[in-house]
């Protein structure tokens, strides 16, 4: 008796804690790095419109596909966005496009000078994450200079396990976001060779840089809550301004939001070289449809399998 | 009269049953791209025999292969070594103990900041089986009956042809039951270790896994799944027809 009794009270314990529900809850997430930059301002705020109650929730970039599937709004890479909605029959949708590249390339102090990409032939180059933006932009960049397959590539987790190496010499060449960029120019001597995004334009002859991470949201919640989409998407314009003067508070609001990452590494001027910005998903087309092109020639699949059709770029109402 | 047997039915039943909780698991969750159906996964597996596939699957099969001959080959030297050098069991059982207890994932990580992508998985399935082969051939020793030796020994049999009259056709039972375990072992690990390692322009069964998890293609990972599980299932069919062949009883 007093065991069934104690079951049914379990059981009234997660059905209390829906029935307590007051505002709808909402729940953001980025993936840990430069990209969580665009939601820091709102964070640190702590941004949500009445009868909302909004969280935030920074998480290793390994995990970011996992949990913007449970979002209802999420930074991801550009690409992942299209993967969501191609994959999904157009459950997620994109916002803006918000990162405009933090990718430097970084070689050994004295003995590395390049005068061009064609110069790392026979070389080999370390990066992070396979498949992820980084490496497609800098696969095409190769291409581009005619060596893509003179270069050797290795790739590790993230730049933490590319910076010891740089340092003990057993990498000569890396590519790098910002802020490991910083971080390794300190720690192990490294100098910087080249603005990746400035390469880009360069070999894609246009003004704008390539669309590195963006802003989804699910499709049913944008449905429903419309309104909530057009404040936050407003709040983000003004990001890139906040960033400016709040650079100590940007930093401490991710790692207060769940970063792993050193976060006081992001002073001023780093910040400013992670290219945060804010661009709708209408006004970024072109540049997108550019940027999944690329992606496309080396495999499909990595966008999902074709270019998403005009109801991937969410019009804010 | 001769009794009717109904054995053949019972694979039939599992297979329905399975198929059944399948479809049904699918259609309640309604999302393909979190459990796809059977007709989504075999189409997806339709498209990977269509690509690179035999590719993929001899590197990884070489990959599994070397990494089991080279723990096999070197787990019989060292029991060989155990058993002529007194003590040197005893030297080298805590090692084998403290490899046996390493976590997998740890032995994959550790060895993934020294190694290159492309190498480390023949290194990690290499130290994982080596210490459990090794148990199984020492193990194999001791279960030869320790009369015969002395036997042998007592009538001036030389060594060489205790070991292969007398060793060697003991041990054998015992030794390729635990290779048909784990060369299956061996296929799963290089694949977990493929998975990590982010092999660059190689191939492999868990290159092309990671893969399909990165562009949320569900139907493509369990395709991958059952080339997996059948590449391991082949294995074992070898190493159990070869057991067959050679020794009676297995």
């Amino acid at each position: 008796m007093k065991k069934t009794l104690i079951a049914l009270l379990c059981l009234l314990i997660p059905v209390s804690a829906i029935g307590c529900k007051k505002s709808e809850s909402i729940t953001v997430y980025a993936p840990d790095g430069a990209p969580a930059l665009a939601l820091s301002q709102m964070m640190s705020e702590n941004f949500t419109i009445d009868g909302y109650k909004t969280e935030y929730n920074v998480v290793p970039a390994a995990q970011i596909k996992d949990k913007a599937l449970v979002s209802d709004l999420a930074i991801v890479p550009s690409n992942m966005a299209s993967i969501l909605y191609n994959q999904t029959n157009g459950k997620y949708k994109l916002v803006s496009v918000n990162t405009f590249g933090n990718l430097y390339l970084l070689g050994k102090n004295g003995t590395s000078e390049i005068s061009s990409l064609a110069d790392l032939s026979g070389k080999t180059v370390y990066l992070t994450g396979q498949n992820g933006a980084p490496d497609l932009v800098f696969r095409h960049l190769l291409r581009q200079a005619g060596v893509f397959d003179q270069v050797t590539l290795v790739y590790k987790g993230d730049g933490s396990e590319i910076v010891p190496l740089l340092k003990n010499g057993s990498a000569e060449y890396a590519v790098l976001g910002e802020p490991a960029v910083s971080q390794s120019k300190v720690a192990a001597q490294t100098v910087e060779l080249a603005d990746i995004q400035a390469l880009w334009k360069q070999a894609t002859n246009s003004s704008v840089s390539y669309p590195q991470a963006c802003l989804i949201v699910s499709s049913d919640f944008a449905q429903k809550h419309p309104a909530y989409v057009k404040s936050f998407a407003q709040k983000l314009q003004k990001v890139k301004s906040w960033l400016g003067e709040n650079a100590t508070a940007a930093g401490a609001t991710l790692k207060d939001n769940g970063s792993l990452l050193n976060t006081n590494l992001f002073n001023a001027s780093v910040i400013t070289r992670c290219n945060i910005d804010y661009l709708s998903a209408t006004d970024a087309k072109t540049m997108i449809e550019s940027f999944f092109g690329v992606i496309q020639s080396f495999n499909p699949a990595l966008i999902g399998g074709q270019l998403p059709d005009d109801n991937f770029y969410y019009q804010i109402g | 009269m001769k009794k009717v047997s109904y054995q053949w039915i019972y694979p039939i039943i599992t297979t329905a049953l399975f198929f059944s909780v399948w479809m049904i698991v699918t259609t309640a969750v309604g999302k393909e791209y979190i459990i796809p159906g059977p007709t989504a996964t075999f189409r997806a597996l339709g498209q990977i025999l269509k690509s690179d596939f035999l590719r993929i699957l001899l590197s990884t099969l070489l990959r599994a292969l070397i990494a089991f001959f080279t723990s096999i080959t070197l787990a019989a030297v060292t029991c060989a070594i155990s058993v002529y050098v007194r003590g040197f069991h005893k030297v080298i059982s805590p090692i084998v103990t403290f490899l046996r207890a390493t976590p997998t994932m740890s032995v994959i990580m550790i060895c993934l900041i020294w190694l290159d992508g492309n190498f480390a998985p023949v290194v990690i399935a290499s130290l994982v089986l080596f210490p459990m082969l090794y148990a199984a051939f020492f193990a194999a020793y001791q279960g030869v009956d320790a009369d015969l030796g002395e036997l042998a020994t007592l009538y001036h049999v030389s060594p060489l042809k205790k070991i292969t009259g007398l060793y060697i056709p003991c041990m054998l039972p015992s030794v390729l039951a635990s290779a048909k375990s784990n060369i299956g072992l061996a296929v799963k690990l290089t694949i977990a270790a493929e998975v990590m390692s982010q092999t660059g322009r190689d191939l492999g069964i868990g290159v092309s896994m990671q893969m399909t998890r990165y562009t949320l293609n569900t139907a493509g990972l369990l395709a991958w799944t059952i080339v997996a599980v059948l590449l391991a299932a082949l294995l074992e069919t070898c190493v159990f027809l070869i057991a067959k062949f050679t020794v009676k009883g297995v």
